[in-house]
């Protein structure tokens, strides 16, 4: 559906100082296919998106969506867009937005007010639909957004830091409008910062940084193997938990700490700390695999 | 044209007529609507009924409603596409399935036929309450300055930012050179008599509106230079749009 081949993208400002943004990047995502593109900031995300909507050529390298350049494919059948930078005129209301954007998106005359009117609800903006956009907040203005990038039935959807701005509750709403979206024709790409929000809605993430791609991991068949850290949680027997594995700590709300074990050894542990009297609530890698093969690929925070 | 992008064209006009051309209808509604309150009920009799009537009315109708041609283009074109992009509307607008060649050149039609129109209603009603004005001969006027101006006004919005400020810029100078240029004793450096040539032919423009609005015969050479110079710039500008990047 998209491939890119070899696509680099390099800056350059009118002194001919060159920024490399995008570096020879190579990546196939199928029809049907979830993918998470993860990164630090400025790693090359939205540049990756922006060549993908045709917004700019690469500088070298081939990007084709379903066989044509981007922007013949995004004229032809555009692209549910949800871009990072929200910027509408802010005298729009937000419903003679949705409204606009549906006429623009080619949704038939007789169905745009039913349309309109379905992501409405979808995002629970009726009590704001007759706010102008500088009236919203941040949360509300990103349904907006959201809402307005669904009002089309496009192959390919693209969200480029979609819960940014969103409370918890609709941060966990999301999930369930992506999970709708998803079908065997459709392409969705989701750009975040937030590897838990990857973690739960994509098939696969791309990890990027420095502009090239790091490592490409597949969700839902990561390993569950391999030296990880634990927290635990018990009822009783954090002392006992503790003894068994060299280095681990309890904490004052009583959970225990364990530092990074193989799963034999953990399992181990766990059992003979079990034989000595500990209660077992629950146990939880202190990062999935997808926070550990992020933190491989580009290291700790900067 | 897709139907999509024909069905958004009502919000072009209406984003026209609500956010570019009120302002300067304002403003020629002030600076023409003044005075000829004034003509017409300060003194004992209404000024545009006495044997000078003819020639105040042309005075003022050349002093007051003929700056909406200017005024009025500027507003229509300046910012138009340069805006989308700085504003980054750009990532909502064509991400849609939108030719951006299309939609722009959409948006010049529909400004161009608007502010047309609202020129030959100023004229027409000006002609009213004080002389009778010719509303084709307004028309022809306001057709070619929008089809050269506002072609030059395309181009410089697809190719930069600024191009409110090198629209005026251009405009001032060639207005400022090329008058200069043509005169016997030539003052200008070569290089400026070079540009004044290169400048758009404001000159020319000015001199056949002027023929236009005296009922004489149009230079036809300077009448196609002007025309030639509005489809190139148009021309240039649909090749920017097409090819340079949304996104710089």
């Amino acid at each position: 559906m998209i491939a890119l081949s070899a696509v680099s993208k390099t800056y350059r400002s009118l002194f001919g100082k060159q920024v490399p943004a995008v570096q020879d990047v190579t990546l196939d995502i199928v029809a049907g296919e979830v993918l998470g593109i993860a990164g630090p900031n400025g790693a090359g995300k939205s540049t990756i998106l922006a060549l993908l909507l045709g917004y700019m050529r690469p500088t070298s390298g081939h990007l084709t969506i379903d066989g044509v350049d981007p922007r013949v494919f995004v004229e032809r059948e555009g692209i549910s867009y949800l871009p990072e930078l929200m910027a509408l005129p802010m005298h729009w209301t937000a419903e003679s937005a949705l409204t606009r954007l549906a006429v623009l998106a080619g949704v038939p005359s007789n169905l745009v007010a039913l349309e309109v009117e379905r992501v409405i609800e979808l995002l629970q903006i009726e009590e704001h639909r007759n706010k102008r956009l500088k009236a919203l907040s941040k949360g509300n203005f990103q349904r907006v957004g959201i809402a307005q990038a669904l009002l089309s039935n496009a192959r390919v959807v693209v969200f480029d830091e979609p819960t940014h701005g969103l409370d918890p509750v609709w941060t966990l709403r999301f999930r369930d409008i992506v999970a709708g979206l998803k079908r065997p024709g459709r392409t969705i790409i989701i750009a975040s910062h937030s590897l838990d929000e990857l973690e739960r809605l994509a098939d696969r993430v791309a990890i990027i940084d420095h502009g090239r791609i790091q490592r490409i991991v597949s969700v839902n068949s990561a390993p569950a193997t391999g030296v990880m850290a634990f927290r635990v949680r018990l009822a009783a027997g954090a002392d006992a938990l503790a003894a068994q594995f060299t280095g681990a700590t309890v904490l004052p709300s009583g959970e225990v700490e364990i530092p990074p074990v193989d799963l034999p050894a953990l399992n181990a542990g766990m059992a003979a700390a079990i034989a000595g009297g500990a209660l077992i609530a629950s146990l939880t890698p202190r990062e999935s695999a997808l926070e550990q093969a992020f933190h491989s690929a580009v290291g700790g925070p900067r | 044209m897709q139907q999509n992008l024909v069905a958004y064209g009502r919000y072009q006009l209406t984003d026209y007529l609500l956010q570019k051309a009120w302002l300067p209808l304002l403003l020629i509604a002030l600076m023409a609507g003044v005075p000829v309150y004034v003509a017409i009920h300060a003194g004992a009799q209404n000024q545009f009924l006495t044997p000078n009537g003819p020639q105040f009315a042309t005075a003022l109708f050349n002093g007051t409603i003929t700056l909406f041609l200017p005024l009025g283009l500027f507003f229509a074109v300046a910012g138009t596409i340069s805006g989308d992009r700085i504003k980054g509307y750009y990532r909502f607008l064509f991400s849609k399935p939108v030719n951006v060649v299309n939609y722009y050149v959409q948006q010049f039609v529909l400004s161009g036929v608007a502010y047309v129109v609202i020129y030959a209603v100023i004229v027409w009603i000006f002609g009213l309450f004080t002389v009778h004005q010719s509303v084709h001969r307004a028309v022809e006027n306001a057709l070619l300055t929008y089809f050269l101006m506002g072609s030059v006004g395309l181009f410089l919005g697809a190719l930069t930012r600024s191009d409110g400020v090198l629209l005026g810029g251009v405009w001032a100078l060639a207005l400022l050179l090329q008058p200069l240029a043509i005169l016997p004793t030539n003052p200008l450096p070569y290089w400026a008599t070079v540009l004044a040539k290169v400048l758009p032919p404001v000159l020319k423009l000015d001199a056949i509106r002027t023929q236009i609005y005296t009922i004489q015969p149009v230079d036809t050479h300077d009448l196609w230079i002007v025309l030639a110079y509005g489809a190139v710039m148009f021309a240039a500008g649909l090749i920017v749009l097409r090819r340079a990047p949304l996104a710089r």
